[in-house]
């Protein structure tokens, strides 16, 4: 029998684009996100969902446990309610105290392992978890809309739909750990269970647990406080509630620090878009898909609210991108031979940033069979790219840094404004923090986030030593060079791994950092709170666990339907 | 209690910054420690012991004569830096026969560098120190004690032909780190922390404490 056929792909966008700071900060979600490819599983493998312990006074105080049961493993949402005072949330990582707190849990939890995790889950940071959880996570009410969803509901009325669509959520997490952190299981103890081969996925699905939790919480306080009176969400308006998440500059490096999963996330992401621009025709269904979702994306710019100038102006441009896009599309020649190639083509010299990353996530839309399989190639191993080419020529070594770091040697490195920032982490919570070279004494706890001016040392040193050397024989004499000559070499075999933007420039944004890594979790709703941390919605529109088997809206990220 | 493997090779990584490697090496000093600790073996326990042992300026950087024929490092009496020498011997590859170091502090740490050119050769290679001998290949090691650490050793590394038993280890998903060897290392990786200031915390930090 014949291995099925790789698809055929068009070439792909070029690092050089792609990897820019500003497309980057762009970025949307798509079919790759980590949230749909959790949810396309669950539901293909028909996850059981069960609510095992809810035992939660009117006051909000107790303890919760949710299991989601696969083929082959059970895990356990153990959350634990709190009755924090309004002066102590806060979504600071250095906060010490908050609304609710969680860990997902390998399996079902017995009475012993309940009452470990009780007394270390509410105090995340300064408590100890084990191999047997996976995550740990903790979250705040919404001080807008939390208290007037459980007021109206406690009085037989709806809330306001108005509100709902503006805030988005009831509670936003500050923090889902995993990997290790705080002692829980490494990645490694886990990446070999299908349900967690992409990555992210123990991550996603304690949100996804967390939303049931607290939408089940918002009523059950309702109705502790009028029996007989209290109502339950509408369905169509619960489905519409997202968990937020408040994420600041600790999220920023990881993007820095894990180069080869950063290329095969984009990688995956350009390969879809590549299969879809290369094909030869689309079929009526399929346009039709496309013009559906693109109406739906246009609902969503619609009600995507910031106050932050930056995001203000993108929107800006987003809605008018998509304006023109619809316009283009109905007078789109889709007979003609490649059509998506020509319209991503038409796109990315009449749009913007924002509506070109919008349009190649909505072109991958009625493709689900032909790419939602470059799934299996997002995570890395990161191990076997970790060990450095010691026999490798210099003049390879110098020919990688020309190709891959062009926009680095450019760069007046002389200048204060190239090096005006220096990432460091605190010694309070060990919290990363960006912070002014010339102006703070920091430079001596910089970390190693700064790749292109790394590369212009590296590119200088090379200047001294013959093309005939090895990077052994360099790397014995140099070895300040051993961290940039690491990630110059992936750059070889993984072109996306590297940034290609200057990330201690005076002007450098880490929302856009951040907007990109949660766009590949599959976030929507940005809103930068400053230059360096935005507030987001997970899971907006998506089914719940017990609607799941019979839920068919593949775009549900798009938002509820108007 | 336990460590989760990122958890020691985050802090292997960060003590070694602080004791002074630059960043690249120090990325080394925490995968080795973290092979180490997969293999049971106390690898956080041998930096620790290096570590201390570069503060007390007793180790040397290897150099090109290290590999050679000629007298390695002659008139110096410090031992080897294991952090730099097992990197220079995962780079080159192809070892000198024998490859023979007089002195090499804390020679656990060359263990996890040595199986990764065992690993790339796909031969055994075997290393011995101070009466330890340890043996790897692309899938397996082996070691001849339990709980070998010693802060100096002479080194003999080369190709093994003979009969060897993996094991002398306990696999393990965990790091069990004893408590005066996490403090040592806390102390070190808590050089690389900018004590916090009240411009920093309000300038270079991440989320606020706006109200939504």
């Amino acid at each position: 029998m014949a291995e099925p056929a790789t698809p055929a792909e068009a070439p792909l966008r070029p690092p050089q684009a792609v990897m820019r700071l500003a497309r980057m900060g762009a970025a949307h979600q798509t079919r790759l996100s980590f949230m749909r490819i959790l949810l396309r599983r669950l539901k293909d493998e028909n996850w059981r969902f069960e609510r095992r312990l809810f035992d939660i006074g009117a006051d909000g105080v107790g303890r919760a446990v949710y299991v989601a049961r696969g083929p082959s493993h059970s895990y356990s949402l153990v959350a634990f309610s709190h009755d924090l005072p309004d002066e102590k949330r806060s979504d600071r990582v250095i906060a010490e105290a908050w609304d609710a707190t969680f860990a997902l849990f390998d399996g079902v939890p017995d009475a012993e392992d309940l009452a470990r995790l009780e007394r270390n889950v509410p105090l995340q940071e300064a408590g100890r978890v084990s191999e047997r959880e996976l995550c740990l996570s903790r979250a705040n009410r919404s001080a807008r809309l939390f208290a007037h969803v459980v007021d109206r509901l406690a009085s037989g009325r709806q809330p306001d739909a108005g509100l709902v669509a503006e805030v988005g959520y009831l509670m936003r997490t500050t923090a889902v750990y995993g990997s290790g952190k705080f002692g829980a299981a490494d990645r490694e103890v886990i990446a070999g269970r299908a349900e967690f081969a992409a990555p992210f996925q123990a991550e996603m699905l304690t949100v996804y647990l967390i939303r049931e939790f607290v939408m089940d919480l918002v009523e059950h306080l309702a109705a502790s406080r009028a029996p007989g009176r209290a109502v339950r969400l509408d369905p169509a308006l619960r489905r519409s509630f997202s968990i937020g998440n408040s994420t600041g500059l600790g999220m920023a490096p990881f993007l820095v620090n894990h180069p080869v999963l950063l290329n095969n996330w984009i990688a995956a992401r350009e390969r879809a878009v590549a299969r879809v621009c290369a094909l030869e025709k689309a079929t009526p269904e399929e346009v039709a898909h496309f013009g559906t979702v693109l109406k739906r994306a246009i609902g969503n710019v619609a009600l995507w609210r910031s106050q932050h100038e930056l995001q203000v102006q993108k929107l800006a441009d987003l809605g008018a991108d998509l304006a023109a896009l619809k316009a283009k599309a109905a007078q789109f020649d889709f007979h003609a031979p490649e059509p998506w190639r020509r319209l991503a083509e038409w796109g990315a010299s009449a749009m913007t940033l924002e509506g070109q990353e919008q349009l190649i996530a909505l072109i991958l839309e009625p493709y689900g069979a032909l790419v939602d399989d470059l799934a299996a190639d997002m995570s890395a191993d990161e191990e076997a790219a970790f060990q450095i080419a010691g026999q490798m020529p210099l003049e390879e070594l110098s020919e990688l840094l020309t190709q891959n770091y062009d926009w680095a040697l450019g760069i007046d490195w002389a200048a204060q404004r190239a090096n005006a920032r220096a990432w460091y982490v605190s010694e309070e919570k060990l919290e990363p923090r960006l912070g002014q070279r010339f102006e703070e004494p920091i430079a001596q706890f910089e970390q190693p986030l700064c790749p292109g001016r790394d590369a212009a040392r590296l590119e200088q040193a090379l200047r001294d030593w013959p093309g005939h050397a090895t990077v052994a024989e360099f790397l014995l004499a140099c070895p300040e060079h051993r961290h940039i000559v690491r990630r110059v070499q992936i750059t070889g075999a993984h072109p996306f791994a590297e940034i290609r933007d200057n990330t201690i420039d005076a002007e450098m944004l880490p929302i856009d950092m951040l907007r990109c890594k949660l766009a590949f979790f599959g976030a929507g709703r940005f809103d930068p709170r400053s230059d360096r941390w935005v507030r987001i919605n997970m899971f907006a529109g998506a089914p719940y666990p017990q609607e799941l088997g019979t839920f068919e809206d593949e775009a549900w990220a798009y938002g509820v339907p108007s | 209690m336990t460590h989760s493997l990122n958890e020691v090779e985050a802090l292997a990584r960060k003590a070694a910054r602080g004791a002074g490697y630059d960043w690249g090496l120090a990325e080394e000093a925490g995968r080795v420690v973290r092979w180490l600790s997969r293999h049971g073996l106390p690898g956080a326990g041998a930096l620790a012991m290096a570590l201390q042992m570069r503060e007390a300026v007793t180790l040397r950087a290897p150099g090109p004569d290290d590999f050679g024929a000629a007298g390695q490092g002659q008139g110096d009496a410090r031992a080897l830096c294991p952090v730099a020498l097992g990197a220079a011997i995962a780079d080159l590859g192809n070892l000198p026969e024998p490859c023979a170091f007089q002195s090499v502090a804390a020679p656990l740490l060359l263990l996890p560098q040595v199986a990764c050119v065992a690993a790339r050769s796909q031969g055994t290679l075997h290393l011995e120190a101070g009466g330890i001998k340890l043996w790897c290949n692309a899938k397996a090691a082996a070691i001849s004690a339990k709980s070998p650490l010693k802060a100096q050793a002479a080194v003999l590394i080369g190709a093994c032909y003979g009969a060897w038993t993996p094991g002398g280890f306990d696999a393990s998903s965990r790091a069990d780190v004893p408590k005066d060897t996490l403090d040592v290392l806390a102390a070190f990786a808590h050089r690389t922390y900018a004590p916090a200031t009240e411009a920093s915390r309000r300038a270079g930090a991440g989320a606020g404490e706006e109200a939504d």
